[in-house]
Parts: C-alpha cells; sequence; structure tokens
C-alpha cells in the first residue's frame, strides 16, 4: 500500500500541488489532468527524484525517502522524458539499466530477453537506437521500466509516440500486470486511461479533485450530457450558451455533444455521459492551468 | 561493483578512445617523440653520456679520489692521442698548431672554419676523428673541472645564488659525508626532467579529456531521472566518481608503462640507483640526498595524484555545468594554471630547494582538503537535492 500524506510540493514561491492525499492499492491508477497541472510533479514524488516539501509519502507505513533503495528495488519509472545513450543498442541499455536496478547477470538476461519478446522489439535488440522511432523508444522505455519486475509501476506518458495498435497492446499488458501491483500512469489523453483504470485521478488547481472509478465520476454529469443536431450558422451561438464537448459533421448539419445544466429541450437526446466529458468539463475554463505556469 | 564497471565503460566509449589515442598520438609526434628519438641530445652530450656509462663501470657509483686520479690520467693519455695526431696533421701545421694545448687555446677564435671541416665535428661524426676525440676531451675536462672544483666550488656557486643558510648546510652535509662524489649524469637527468614536464601534461590532459563527459553527459540525454529512480539511486553520484578515478588510474598506467618502455633505452638505469646530487648534477637538489630513482618513484606519484585530483575537479564541473563550452573552457585555464604555476611545484621541482621544505606538502595537503571537502559538500547537496532535469 502505497500512501501520499497531505503532500505539498513548492518550487521557490511557486506551489505545484497542494495538501495531497492519496492512497494505491494494486490496480491500474490514471492520473488525468491537463499539462501543468502537476502530474509529472506529484510522479516525481513517488519515484523519490523529489521531496515533498511538506507531508510524506509511505509504503506500507514506511516513508519511502528514509526506505531509499529498498524502497527503489520495488519501483518502475518510466520518466515523461526518458534518457538513453544513442549508439546504445536495446540489449546493452537495458544491462546497464539492470546493473542499475541492482540485478545480477544471471537475472538480469533471461529478463532482458523476456521483455524485449513482449515489447516487440527483439529484432531490433542488437540495432543502435538512434534510430530507432518514438514509439519503439517508448517500447525500451517500458522495457527497462518492467526489468525488476516492479511492485509499483509509475509510467509518466507512456503511450505517446505510440500507434493505435501498441496503445491497444499496452493497454492490455498494463492490465495484466496491474493483477499483483501498483499501476500509475498519468496522461492527458481520456482513452488512454479509460477502459484499463480502476480508479482516475484528477488534478485541479494544485489540489486533488477526484479519485474514483470510471463509472462513478461520470455518473457525477449524469442527466446534463446531450445530443443534438445544429445549422451550421446556429453553431457559434450554441457554443457560447453551451459547453460542447464534442462535434461532428453529420449530412449539411453538425451533431453536437455538449454539457447543459438546466432543463432539457426538446430536440435534444440525454446521453450516457463519458470520461471524456468529464474531463472536459471539469477544465472547461481552458488554458488556466497553463496560464498559471511560471516563466523558466 | 557492476555499476562501476558498467560506467568504467560509458568512460571508454569508442568516440573517447578514439579521441584519446589521436591527441596522444599528436602530442607524442609534437612535443615527447622528440626526446625518445634525440636522447642523447647533440654533442657534447652524447659524449658525456657515454664516458659517465663508462665511469660508473669501472668506479661503482662514486668517484674517490683515487679512482679521480685514474680518470685524470685517462684524460692525460688522450690528450696525448690528440697531440699525436695533430702534431703529424699538416692542416694543422697551416695554422701554426703543433699539439691539443695550442689548439684549444686558440679553438674559440673564429678564422678556422676551414679546419674545422677538416675536423668534423658533425653530430654524426664516427668515432675515430678527430672531431668525436675533442668532443670526447671538452667532456672529460668539464668534468675533471667540476670534480677537482668539488665542495668549494660548489658552495661558491650557491653562495652566489642567495641560498637560504638550511640550503647551504644541506650542501654542505653532502660535500662532507661524500654523497656529492656520485657519478650521476646531468645527461640523463636533464632527459627525464623533460620527458616529465611534458609526459606530465600529456597525462593532465587525457584524464581530463575522459572525466569531462562524466555527468554532463548523463544530464545532456536525460538519464539522471532514471539512474536515481533504480536502486542505485542518488548513490551512483558516489559510483561514477569511484569510476572516474578508476578510468584515470589505467589511462595513467597504460601510459606510464608506454614512456617507461620509451624512457628506458641507452642503459639509462645504470644511473637510476646513484645519488642525484652530485659534482656532475647540478639539479634537481631536494632536500632529501634521494638516488635517482627515488626522484623518478617520488614524481610519478606526483603526477598520480595530481591526475587524480584533477580528476575530481573535473567530475565536479562536469555535475554542476550546463554545457560542454563551459566545462571546457574551464578545464583550458586550469591546464594554463597547471603548465605555468602548478607544474613546477606541484611535480618537476617536488622537494627541491626552490621551495620551503613545508611549502610543497602544505600545497599538496590544501589541494586535497579543498577539493574532499567540496566534493563532500556537493555529494551532501546531491543526496538532498530534488531532480528537476
Ligand atoms: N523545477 C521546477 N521549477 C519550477 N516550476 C516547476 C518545476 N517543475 C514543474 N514546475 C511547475 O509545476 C507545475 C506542474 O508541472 P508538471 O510538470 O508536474 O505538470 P504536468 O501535469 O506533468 O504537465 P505535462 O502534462 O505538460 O507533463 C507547472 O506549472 C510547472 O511549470
Ligand atoms: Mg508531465
Amino acid at each position: 500500500m502505497l500512501n501520499v500524506h497531505q503532500v505539498s510540493k513548492n518550487f521557490g514561491s511557486f506551489q505545484a500541488l497542494r495538501s495531497i492525499d492519496l492512497e494505491f492499492a494494486n490496480g491500474v491508477y490514471g492520473l488525468l489532468a491537463p499539462n501543468g497541472a502537476g502530474k509529472t510533479t506529484l510522479i516525481k514524488m513517488l519515484a523519490t527524484l523529489l521531496f515533498p516539501s511538506e507531508g510524506e509519502i509511505t509504503y506500507n507505513g514506511e516513508n519511502i525517502t528514509a526506505m531509499d533503495a529498498r524502497y527503489r528495488n520495488l519501483l518502475g519509472y518510466l520518466p515523461q522524458q526518458f534518457g538513453y545513450y544513442k549508439n546504445d543498442s536495446p540489449q546493452k541499455y537495458l544491462t546497464y539499466i539492470a546493473a542499475l536496478k541492482g540485478m545480477s547477470q544471471a537475472e538480469a538476461s533471461p529478463r532482458i530477453a523476456e521483455l524485449l519478446k513482449l515489447v516487440a522489439l527483439e529484432d531490433v535488440a542488437g540495432k543502435k537506437m538512434k534510430k530507432f522511432s518514438g514509439g519503439m523508444i517508448q517500447r525500451v522505455g517500458i522495457a527497462q521500466a518492467m526489468l525488476n519486475d516492479p511492485k509499483i509501476l509509475i509510467l509518466d506518458e507512456p503511450t505517446a509516440g505510440l500507434d493505435p495498435k501498441e496503445r491497444v497492446r499496452f493497454r492490455n499488458l498494463l492490465t495484466s500486470l496491474a493483477r499483483d501491483r501498483i499501476v500509475i500512469l498519468s496522461t492527458h489523453i481520456v482513452s488512454d486511461v479509460e477502459p484499463i483504470a480502476g480508479e482516475v485521478i484528477m488534478i485541479k488547481d494544485q489540489r486533488i479533485l477526484y479519485k474514483d472509478t470510471v463509472d462513478h465520476l461520470c455518473r457525477r454529469i449524469e442527466g446534463r450530457v446531450f445530443e443534438t443536431y445544429v445549422e451550421h450558422d446556429e453553431a457559434e451561438t450554441f457554443r457560447s450558451r453551451y459547453l460542447s464537448l464534442s462535434e461532428k459533421q453529420e449530412s449539411s448539419r453538425l451533431k453536437i455533444r455538449f454539457l447543459h445544466e438546466g432543463e432539457a429541450m426538446p430536440g435534444w437526446t440525454p446521453v450516457m455521459p463519458n470520461l471524456e466529458d468529464l474531463f472536459i468539463y471539469t477544465y472547461r475554463d481552458g488554458q488556466e492551468q497553463e496560464d498559471k505556469e511560471p516563466a523558466k | 561493483m557492476r555499476v562501476i564497471l558498467h560506467e568504467i565503460r560509458h568512460i571508454f566509449r569508442p568516440g573517447t578512445l578514439i579521441l584519446l589515442l589521436a591527441f596522444n598520438l599528436l602530442f607524442y609526434w609534437m612535443y615527447l617523440g622528440f626526446y625518445f628519438q634525440h636522447f642523447p641530445n647533440g654533442r657534447p652530450s652524447m659524449d658525456t653520456y657515454d664516458i659517465q656509462l663508462k665511469m660508473v663501470e669501472r668506479f661503482g657509483s662514486r668517484m674517490d679520489a683515487e679512482e679521480f686520479q685514474v680518470f685524470k690520467a685517462e684524460y692525460e693519455q688522450r690528450k696525448l692521442v690528440a697531440d699525436e695526431r695533430i702534431a703529424g696533421d699538416p692542416e694543422f701545421a697551416k695554422y701554426g698548431f703543433h699539439n691539443y694545448e695550442q689548439y684549444q687555446t686558440r679553438a674559440g677564435e673564429n678564422p678556422f672554419s676551414e679546419l674545422d671541416e677538416h675536423i668534423d665535428f658533425s653530430l654524426s661524426s664516427d668515432p675515430n676523428t678527430l672531431g668525436s676525440l675533442f668532443w670526447e676531451l671538452q667532456s672529460r675536462e668539464w668534468m675533471i673541472e667540476a670534480y677537482e672544483g668539488g665542495g668549494e666550488a660548489e658552495l661558491i656557486q650557491w653562495r652566489a645564488l642567495e641560498s637560504s643558510p638550511a640550503v647551504l648546510e644541506t650542501v654542505q652535509r653532502r660535500i662532507d659525508d661524500g654523497s656529492m662524489t656520485s657519478i650521476q649524469s646531468d645527461t640523463a637527468v636533464r632527459y627525464y626532467l623533460d620527458v616529465l614536464q611534458y609526459s606530465s601534461l600529456l597525462a593532465l590532459v587525457s584524464v581530463l579529456l575522459i572525466t569531462v563527459p562524466l555527468f554532463l553527459r548523463d544530464r545532456h540525454n536525460g538519464l539522471i531521472q532514471l539512474q536515481y529512480a533504480s536502486a542505485t539511486g542518488r548513490r551512483l553520484f558516489g559510483k561514477k566518481i569511484a569510476a572516474a578515478l578508476c578510468s584515470a588510474f589505467l589511462v595513467l598506467s597504460v601510459q606510464l608503462a608506454v614512456l617507461a618502455v620509451l624512457f628506458s633505452q641507452k642503459n639509462i638505469d645504470v644511473f637510476y640507483h646513484i645519488k642525484l646530487h652530485s659534482y656532475l648534477n647540478f639539479w634537481p637538489v631536494s632536500w632529501f640526498d634521494l638516488t635517482f630513482i627515488q626522484y623518478i618513484m617520488l614524481t610519478i606519484a606526483a603526477v598520480y595524484i595530481v591526475c587524480l585530483l584533477a580528476v575530481l575537479v573535473t567530475a565536479l564541473l562536469s555535475s554542476v555545468v550546463p554545457n560542454y563550452m563551459a566545462i571546457i573552457g574551464s578545464l583550458a585555464m586550469l591546464v594554463v594554471v597547471f603548465v605555468y604555476w602548478g607544474r613546477q611545484p606541484l611535480i618537476t621541482d617536488l622537494t627541491t630547494i626552490n621551495y620551503d621544505r613545508l611549502t610543497q606538502p602544505l600545497l599538496y595537503g590544501g589541494l586535497m582538503l579543498v577539493i574532499s571537502g567540496t566534493l563532500i559538500f556537493r555529494w551532501r547537496r546531491e543526496k538532498a537535492s530534488d531532480i528537476v532535469g
């Protein structure tokens, strides 16, 4: 059990996260928030790269900073910007990471072979990574995170650069992995977490806004999401009145999915809200989060 | 341990190895090679060196008063040979020379270029030419003069240099106990000093070269996050520094092995166990009555220490500077400081009377203290600081 107790993180005078409380048991957790909300900050604290300014993080009741190597032994981590030596092959690179993780050669070799197969890179295991596509690199990243069969797998935007086929494979992989471990993945792409996340965590205004199952979350806006058809020239007025969630061209008209808090009008079809709807609704004030970013 | 091995492998990646090799070859070609190819360099060094080798063979490591008489008699014999050859040579007669002494007292005068050609003073002239004989006589002359002058002449020299009482006392002691009668070869020692001067610079730049990317490359490639989130974690900082020290040690040792082979040509080892400071060799003069090999060992140790300290400095820089330009700029400055102010007190003049007895121990102690202090400070901060990259 991984617990975050009253954790805040400041960068100088800028507060990135404020009084965070979280609890993680086995399963997939989707950390869903727009750019700059603090996902990476939270994840880096879970990976012991950043130290909380206030509060503490514990694993089975023990402070993770105090656990030191013992904690990181349980950790698999894919950073948002993950680094590698361009002239190394995946084989060589994974051997290095395995050594960093304290694995013996005997442990590492079969594990590396297994993982290279799992991420479909066994054919290029000996090739230099500088020739790899973004998706291939990302798969190497996923493989290195899983080397030590971690109890806690933390992935910061792991699907970036993966093609749709790979995304599906990856999602399935996570689901099977999550049976006996904590999997935390951050993303701002709703479809990455919606099908697999046991719980979704949403951050807003430096705080945890929601931590709940997808179903429960969607229920928060139940009865407020509708679909209707509007003419093109009416679209602008419509958008200014209601929160448009998605739009689709259908013959000469526009099919709009939108949110409205009051009475339904004739011609509107109530629909089941999905996570995407909630996401757009939650962060409707647009770039607010990003506007708060200090100049770097 | 396995992590350290990995880091050593990263240090010696092919690009760096090629750069290292290219630099070493270029440096050898530009500076060092000259000394190895031209030893002993010119005349009368060549002639002196040959005589000194024979002296050790005949007299052992010291030349006592009796042996000196033998040495002088040898000179007289050789002079007779010269006399005979001059007497029978019409070319000399043209100038009115009938023996060596007549020639010698006027040899410095200019209008003998034709005669000089006839004598053949050239570097390559074979041992039987008059030129070779004259070079030999000249070498013997200065050695006899130096030995005959003895302690008195030696002390006059040191007084003229306004040496401190401690220096005069040290020299006096060596005169009294006969240590100064050692047959040390100034040619061999000068040769070592030249090689040392350049190879210490070669060693320093080589180890800097391999250490520059130590942390910088990982930060550049964004590896720190992964490294520090692994079981090894922030301990990697120490391991990488250990890897850098091991790698530098390896480079230094390979260089030392190659240089030792190149250096130990022409029976130079004959002089290793002979006292450094003698009537025949004026420098270096150590506070301690060292043999040649003791001085060599001492200076080699100094090169190791200086280079390993420089590795620590470079590692520190590599862990903080923003880019390669910044670190290369700072290290270029470090090398300049070393060449102009560091090399002499830290290496080539080690334990010599150029410095007060305590200056160099304090200098080394201070450097070690400051560098290790900074390292510990940096290491503590590394353990407690956020990884933002
Ligand atoms: N080292 C730092 N110094 C100052 N501010 C920082 C630092 N790291 C992050 N921040 C700020 O903290 C906030 C949260 O950043 P964070 O990287 O955690 O967001 P994120 O949710 O991961 O965004 P993204 O989806 O773009 O990765 C941002 O406003 C960011 O500018
Ligand atoms: Mg992020």
